[in-house]
């Protein structure tokens, strides 16, 4: 899949601009007074490259981000996962099951990164769950151990002593806590107490409207408005809305 | 229709499942009843259903027919209905559907909905799979919402900019306005998205980055802040506030100070105080540290500040925690070419993470302790990587030996101590280096000439030892067949000089061929080495024997090289002397060429690049070497040059060369007459029917190739209306009760005919004679032609190899029969 990591070095050599342009990547100018350029070259499927050509000099870059995030228990079943890369089901599907299988071999005592394909993924098991982040080269690791630590927290607050079942049967919930917490794989949001508020109020929301449309349904028999204040109490403590 | 059933419901159900089968049928009569609900238009139970949809989904189920109904529900005015049919686009639609860009409306009118938390998903949906159409529809609304006073929406609009930004390059000068009241924010998410997006503006554009220099004073205020204010609860991690904001700015302040002089001065300071004042118990004040430094490194710092960065990472070597221990050693990588003195102050350290059981960690530790290495400490880190190489997992070993042969080549103190590392490399790890370190050390060692005796010497003694590591056997024999006087006439000034008779060095090389461990390129090597010795030791008798034995070899190749120098015994014996002499110093690039040949053959088994002699003479020659070297990679050059003397640079000699066809009965093959050869023409043809006229396939099929329970059958056809082509398809079939895989035909033709080789039909040739695989050649230019034929395959899970030569085709003359 990585088969053309190696690009060639592009920041060698000035003179290969012409070629960079005809490799695949968009040229467009960014300002009129100086002879600038900027090239996306398609680096991996995962990863782009950025060449910026001001007069000769080439600068490269290349963004940080998250690419995706995977939760799965220790049997190797996947509980969650979020990709901020655009790829096909196959490829997420072969990505995931290479991934688990590393991930699950490792000893409970190595570290916490490997290098795999191109990218840097950090790890952490939590009781019998293991979060697994894929990061760039350039990346923190140990800030993406933080993220991963605040995320657990958020689920740990949210659903009170969270475990393994909560996210089984509250998937929907936490993919919610995650788009509340990360946007397009970077943190929107550095204290816990703004998230869980918005998810709480998000619920909150969603509840009166499900509590109204019970209550318009209970309206037309006479049993239905005592069960449909429990189910209101009941949805309260477990969040249940489906 | 009844309802469907909820979807905790549900999973309990699937959870319940005791086979994978048992849960796929589950799945699929849900599936069936979602799909007729869906069917139904039905309103009311979409979302319960899509919900239903997005669990099967994560179990690994296609789900691709929610994607609509996705849609739907993001259309539908109800927040629980948007709020899974965003969750459910995330997860079954991206930009690689079309079906995605239906979203773009709704998604617009999202962004400018009364309720924040809906216009929060659009934004949300938008910055995680936008495509760059749907970036360009609405990066109008996203910088109108950077704009609002909202914190709430703020903050997402930021990083949804980042992700148009990302998409659409083009478009970032559109943010530029709104990016300009981001830094005085006073709410921390607003505050970090900010510095995420400002980052990645300056990332992607050098005007942007000037613009943003000025922002560094800001940025360093910030930062103080944040290390010099008391304890904020809510943002507070482990007694450090915000390490996820800091870790943004000082990432921000990295790319605003690179090669920034002025930048740089400015946050020096602040650097220093963050890299002393923060508390290192946790791993989130490691996190800031590393970051730190990473900015120090980079930006244009003082020199007491890089001093200071690089003691951070050493104490991070000495840390428990094995994840600041394989940071570290990252970053150590990362800055050892700028600040080399710096990180050898470390060695020791960084040589002790050799040993430690982490994979990971010992592997950076590796690529570390090579990029130290230097003239000085060699010895020392070579003594350290060699252990390592002992004691290390396989997967190492390949990339340790290669650094060391490296490291040895750019900094050996002496000839000896570089023949030492060699050979000690190849002893411990001789299966894991590449093909081409036996070639290399046979040239290291012809090179160094007062090194000989002593060489000759340690090998022998470490052939004594073991004769599995097949490189160092390899170079063993070729270096006792070029310098065995040297070892018996006991003469060695480096060590003390070991006695040896020649019968016990024939003993070794004999021992050597009948070996099972020995594979058949070390088996020519020790043949050729044996041969060798007959000018430099007394007795020849003993050695006569041994190749006429080969010289009825079930080997082909050592058959071949043995009737050879039987012949160089019998019918050259006065020119002896001269064709064995000892190998000159090679010049490096003379093995390249056979190399590359061999390479392109295919040839996976470690390739007997024999050290040939000076380039030969006479074209021919030349040729016949490269036909012999694409025909397989076990022929020995020197053959070759053996019959050179004898045999005047005409046609004739090469097809002899070719065919190896140094009878003993000595009577060469009748040469055809040079004959000037007609235009290529094999493009030209390659839209003639190939089998056009069977009536004319005068020349009788024959049976090429019968062994093992494989048999390959010719038969001949003229392809009209040039009657210089002979068409011979070749049928291989397989009478054993097993497959044969992997089934590779190649043949080799004297270069006065030109081969064509078309694909084969299939590559498995079936068992009991069930099929057969057919395969096409053309051959211009037939004459009495004889091929040599290569035959590969695996059969019963072993490899098998064997080479052949045809019977003399008659394809000539013929042309009127047809």
């Amino acid at each position: 899949m990585n088969g053309d990591t190696s690009a060639p070095p592009a920041n060698q050599d000035a003179g290969s601009r012409p070629a960079l342009s005809r490799g695949g990547g968009v040229a467009w100018p960014v300002s009129s007074q100086r002879n600038t350029t900027v090239v996306h070259i398609k680096v991996s499927r995962s990863s782009s490259l950025v060449v910026v050509v001001v007069d000769d000099d080439v600068f490269l870059i290349s963004s940080f981000q998250m690419q995706f995030m995977l939760l799965f228990s220790r049997q190797g079943k996947l509980r969650l996962q979020k990709w901020y890369v655009p790829l096909s089901d196959k490829e997420k599907k072969k990505i995931t099951r290479e991934l688990v299988q590393t991930v699950l071999a490792r000893k409970p005592k190595m570290c916490s990164f490997l290098e795999w394909r191109d990218l840097k993924v950090v790890y952490k098991r939590y009781a019998s769950l293991y979060f697994c982040c894929a990061i760039e080269e350039q990346d923190n690791e140990l800030i993406t151990l933080e993220i991963i630590h605040r995320y657990v927290e958020l689920l740990d607050k949210y659903f009170g002593s969270v475990c393994e079942l909560d996210i089984i049967f509250n998937f929907e919930k936490a993919y919610f806590i995650l788009d509340e917490f990360l946007l397009g794989g970077e943190a929107q949001e550095t204290s816990k107490k703004n998230v869980l508020k918005a998810i709480e109020q998000a619920d909150l929301l969603q509840e009166n409207i499900d509590f109204q449309m019970r209550l318009f349904a209970a309206s037309r028999s006479s049993v239905g408005v005592m069960t449909a204040y429990e189910d209101l109490l009941l949805l309260r403590s477990s969040t249940r809305c489906m | 229709m009844p309802a469907p059933i909820r979807l905790r419901e549900l999973i309990r159900t699937i959870r319940t499942a005791r086979t994978q089968a048992e849960e796929r049928e589950m799945i699929q009569k849900e599936c069936a009843a979602i799909r007729s609900s869906f069917r139904e238009e039905d309103n009311t139970y979409r979302c319960r259903n899509v919900a239903k949809l997005l669990y099967m989904h994560m179990l690994g189920y296609p789900a691709h027919f929610g994607q609509l109904e996705c849609l739907k529900l993001i259309a539908s005015q109800k927040f629980t209905d948007k709020r899974i049919g965003y969750l459910g686009a995330m997860l079954l639609l991206d930009e690689r559907q079309d079906v995605h860009l239906l979203m773009t409306n709704c998604i617009k009118n999202d962004l400018n909905h009364s309720t924040q938390y809906v216009q929060g998903l659009a934004l949300c949906t938008l910055g995680c799979m936008g495509s760059s159409e749907m970036c360009r529809d609405l990066a109008g609304e996203v910088e109108k919402l950077l704009k609002t006073s909202n914190s709430y929406l703020r903050k997402k609009a930021a990083l949804c900019a980042v992700h148009v930004i990302r998409k659409v390059p083009e478009l970032m000068e559109m943010f530029l306005p709104a990016t300009k009241n981001l830094l005085s924010e006073k709410n921390h998410g607003v505050l970090h998205t900010s510095v995420v997006l400002l980052t990645e503006m300056c990332e992607r554009s050098p005007d942007m980055l000037a613009h943003f220099r000025k922002l560094v004073p800001q940025l360093v205020r910030i930062l103080k802040n944040l290390i010099m204010s008391g304890y904020s609860p809510e943002h507070d991690v482990s007694g450090i506030s915000d390490p996820f904001l800091q870790v943004r700015i000082l990432r921000l302040l990295r790319i605003l100070g690179k090669s920034d002089d002025d930048s740089s001065e400015a946050m020096n300071d602040i650097l220093a105080q963050v890299a002393t004042n923060t508390e290192t118990s946790k791993n989130v004040g490691n996190a800031i540290l590393y970051e730190t430094v990473l900015t120090i490194m980079d930006i244009k710092s003082e020199s007491g500040l890089r001093v200071l960065a690089i003691n951070i990472l050493g104490r991070f070597l000495l840390n428990n925690d094995k994840n600041i221990r394989y940071v570290a050693l990252t970053s150590l990588l990362k800055t050892v070419q700028t600040d080399h003195n710096a990180v050898q102050r470390h060695r020791s350290t960084i040589v002790d993470c050799l040993k430690d059981l982490d994979v990971s960690i010992k592997r950076r530790a590796m690529e570390l302790s090579f990029a130290l290495v230097n003239g000085n400490n060699i010895r020392g880190m070579m003594k350290e990587l060699l252990y390592f190489l002992d004691s290390c997992d396989p997967e190492f070993k390949a990339d340790c030996a290669s650094g060391v042969f490296l490291a040895a080549e750019k900094y050996a103190p002496s000839k000896r101590w570089h023949i030492d590392t060699i050979m000690r490399v190849l002893t411990t790890a001789g299966s894991y280096v590449r093909d081409d370190s036996v070639p290399n050390l046979i040239q290291l060692i012809t090179n160094s000439v007062e090194m000989h005796a002593y060489t000759v010497q340690r090998l022998y003694k470490a052939l004594l030892d073991d004769i599995s590591q097949q490189p160092l056997v390899q170079v063993a024999s070729w270096c006792i067949g070029e310098y065995g006087d040297l070892l018996v006439s006991g003469q060695c000034e480096e060590e003390e000089p070991i006695q040896v008779t020649e019968d016990e060095v024939l003993d070794v090389l004999e021992g050597l061929l009948v070996s099972n461990l020995s594979t058949p390129v070390t088996r020519g090597y020790s043949l050729t080495a044996i041969m060798k010795l007959s000018t430099r030791f007394s007795g020849v008798n003993r050695i006569k024997k041994v190749v006429s034995v080969y010289g009825s070899s079930i080997d082909v190749e050592l058959q071949q090289r043995a009737v050879e120098y039987n012949a160089l015994f019998k019918k050259y014996d006065h020119m002896r002397p001269a064709l064995l002499e000892r190998m000159p110093i090679m010049e490096k690039t003379a093995t390249n060429g056979p190399t590359e040949i061999i390479q392109t053959n295919g040839e996976t088994e470690p390739s007997a690049v024999e050290p040939k002699h000076p380039p030969p003479v006479t074209q021919p020659a030349n040729q016949a070497n490269d036909l012999l070297d694409l025909l397989g990679g076990n022929d020995v050059v020197p053959v070759i040059q053996t019959t050179m003397p004898t045999k005047p640079a005409s046609a004739g000699g090469e097809l002899l060369d070719l065919l190896g066809d140094l009878s003993l009965t000595g009577a060469p093959a009748p040469a055809p007459a040079p004959s000037s050869q007609p235009p290529f023409l094999l493009d030209g043809l390659s839209s003639q029917p190939l089998f056009n006229d069977i009536a004319a396939a005068a020349i009788p099929p024959m049976t090429a190739y019968n062994k093992n329970g494989l048999k390959i059958d010719f038969t001949f056809e003229r392809a009209n209306p040039n009657p210089n082509i002979a068409v011979i398809t070749i049928h291989a079939s397989n009478s054993t009760e097993a497959d044969m895989t992997d089934f590779v035909f190649q043949a080799a033709v004297p270069k006065t005919f030109q081969l064509q080789l078309l694909s084969p039909s299939s590559n498995v040739v079936p068992a009991l004679n069930q099929g057969s695989v057919t395969q096409v050649i053309r051959v211009l230019n037939p004459q009495k032609l004889r091929m040599r034929i290569k035959l590969t395959y695996t059969h019963k899970g072993s490899p098998v190899q064997d080479l052949a030569e045809t019977a003399a085709l008659e394809l000539h003359g013929k042309q009127q029969s047809i």
